[in-house]
């Protein structure tokens, strides 16, 4: 016999399936939903940080148009070619390790390497240009910036030809 | 049994019908379920998501100029009087640096405005910043209501900028390194001691603005200038005129002259460091401490622009003067050197 008695759970059935289904789908798109990547963020912090000293280091105090040529080379220039790696490494890391409270400093360690190429031999040769410690296994990230220098005169600690070029500065640089 | 009958409602078997609905059911139910596993993952990982706030925060902070930035014909959002309420709508970004090709070098007086704050509703109809509306608005962005601490200092001084409460043990966090251009640019004008009762200081805003980085840029519209007077050798030599500006029209033509008013933003004349000159009859008396000071805004005033030629005049009652402009340009005049700066940003 047909009656309309268990219709009804079909109908109740079919009504709960369907206002689930969207309201899920309506929370869902209202949502971001964020993967944990801890590592990655930190790393990332002591990136831009690494990439903000360098790029510091590297802005002249004034342009081409000043009429006193060492103002318009760059700390990180000037150590290149004429200074070594003691102040600048002393300058890189009073700058990574500052903070905005001026009592308090962080605890981050770096080594820098200076790549250029020697036309003579056409060989790519690096120099150490500063060990702040000694790296063992920590977790670190490194940091790059390609340097104009133009390296004239007797002071001279790399041994750069005296021509224009770049070098490649690379930092690593680990917490701890 | 006689007497009772059975009727369908009694009988111990399920319906189709009922099966059916269900099944139904159950399937729609696991599909949410599969759904919604995902959804808890950020739930749990909330510390991430305010480190990707705090370092979106800084990029803006430190890599855009903000909205409105400066081009011609409109000012940067710190020039902007916040007093006015269309004023505050109208910023829609608060980012420090220079210009949009200049990011990690900040403008100092940007910094200044964006931590000059109060707190609701003290603010509205002030010229500062509502705290915290502004701030998450403006440069947070996102609907939920984040709490920040953004710090800045200048390295080798001890004087701190801040907004927002002491962040909580738990927080997301990301420090940067910049450049700040100092304001400023200054000359020297070594007076001759013969020749005329006044001297030209001109200035071609063109050729100042046509340098390409705007962190050794000479910014006269948007900086103060000083001139500093040097060399009198005349005894009791006094500024007997209230400086004025003449002005060459780009298009040609007359040019025009434009006295200093006496409210700020105007010229003032410093007979010594700190010492304005008030009346300039009978006359104010010069020294090698002497200087002019252009405030920031007054060419604005005087509807110049980058394309401007002008050239400003002061008259003595000694023959002090040469022949010739004393050219303000970038072979006469410095700007101090960019300071570094440290900026934190914190947010929870």
């Amino acid at each position: 016999m047909v009656n309309n008695i268990g219709q009804l759970y079909t109908i109740e059935g079919v009504a709960a399936g369907v206002l689930m289904v969207f309201t899920a789908y309506l929370v869902i798109n209202s949502t971001t939903v964020i993967t944990p990547q801890d590592i990655h963020i930190i790393d990332l912090q002591l990136e831009q940080l690494g990439n903000d000293a360098l790029s510091v280091l590297d802005t002249p105090n004034s342009s081409v148009l000043n009429p006193d040529p060492a103002e318009n080379k760059s700390y990180l220039q000037r150590q290149i070619e004429n200074d070594g790696g003691n102040a600048f490494g002393q300058n890189f890391s009073f700058l990574i390790n500052s903070k905005v409270n001026p009592y308090e400093s962080d605890n981050l360690n770096f080594n820098a390497t200076i790549y250029y190429r020697d036309s003579a031999t056409g060989q790519l040769r690096m120099e150490e240009f500063y060990q702040s410690a000694n790296y063992y296994r920590e977790n670190a990230v490194k940091v790059k910036r390609w340097v104009y220098v133009n390296p004239t005169g007797q002071n001279n600690p790399f041994g750069l030809e005296e021509r224009d070029q770049v070098v490649l500065v690379e930092v690593l640089l680990w917490r701890g | 049994m006689p007497g009772i009958k059975k009727g369908y409602h009694e009988s111990g078997q399920l319906s189709l019908d009922f099966i059916v609905g269900f099944t139904i059911f159950m399937i729609a139910f696991i599909f949410v379920i599969t759904m919604m596993s995902g959804l808890f993952i950020g739930l749990f990982s909330r510390t991430v998501d305010y480190d990707a706030v705090a370092y979106r925060t800084a990029v803006i902070l430190v890599e855009d100029p903000g909205e409105p930035r400066a081009y011609v014909g409109t000012s940067s959002w710190h020039l902007l009087d916040l007093s006015y309420q269309l004023n505050r709508d109208s910023i829609k970004r608060l980012g420090l640096s220079l210009e949009r090709q200049s990011p990690g070098h900040l403008q100092s007086q940007k910094v200044e405005k964006f931590f000059t704050y109060a707190p609701l509703p003290g603010c509205s109809g002030n010229d500062v910043f509502c705290y915290p509306d502004d701030y998450r608005n403006k440069l947070l962005f996102g609907d939920y209501p984040y709490s920040f601490n953004i710090s800045y200092r200048i390295l080798g001084k001890t004087d701190q900028y801040s907004v927002g409460e002491i962040p909580p043990p738990k927080h997301g966090y990301i420090r940067r390194l910049v450049k700040v251009k100092e304001p400023g640019a200054s000359m020297n004008v070594d007076l001759t001691n013969l020749g005329n009762e006044y001297i030209h200081v001109s200035m071609n805003f063109h050729e100042l603005y046509n340098l390409t980085n705007p962190l050794y840029r000479i910014d006269p519209l948007n900086e103060k200038t000083t001139i500093y007077l040097r060399n009198f050798l005349i005894p009791n030599t006094a500024m007997v005129k209230t400086p004025f500006v003449i002005i060459f029209p780009t298009s040609g033509g007359e040019p025009t002259e434009v006295m200093a008013p006496a409210n700020s933003p105007t010229i003032r004349v410093y007979s010594e460091p700190g010492v304005p000159c008030s009346s300039y009859s009978p006359g104010c008396i010069m020294s090698d401490q002497s200087y002019i000071e252009i405030e920031e805004g007054f060419f604005k005033r005087v509807g110049l622009d980058e394309y401007s030629y002008i050239k400003i005049n002061l008259t003595f009652n000694q023959s002090i003067g040469g022949f010739s402009d004393y050219v303000f340009d970038y072979t006469t005049a410095t700007i101090p050197p960019p300071s570094t700066a440290v900026i934190e940003v914190n947010v929870w």
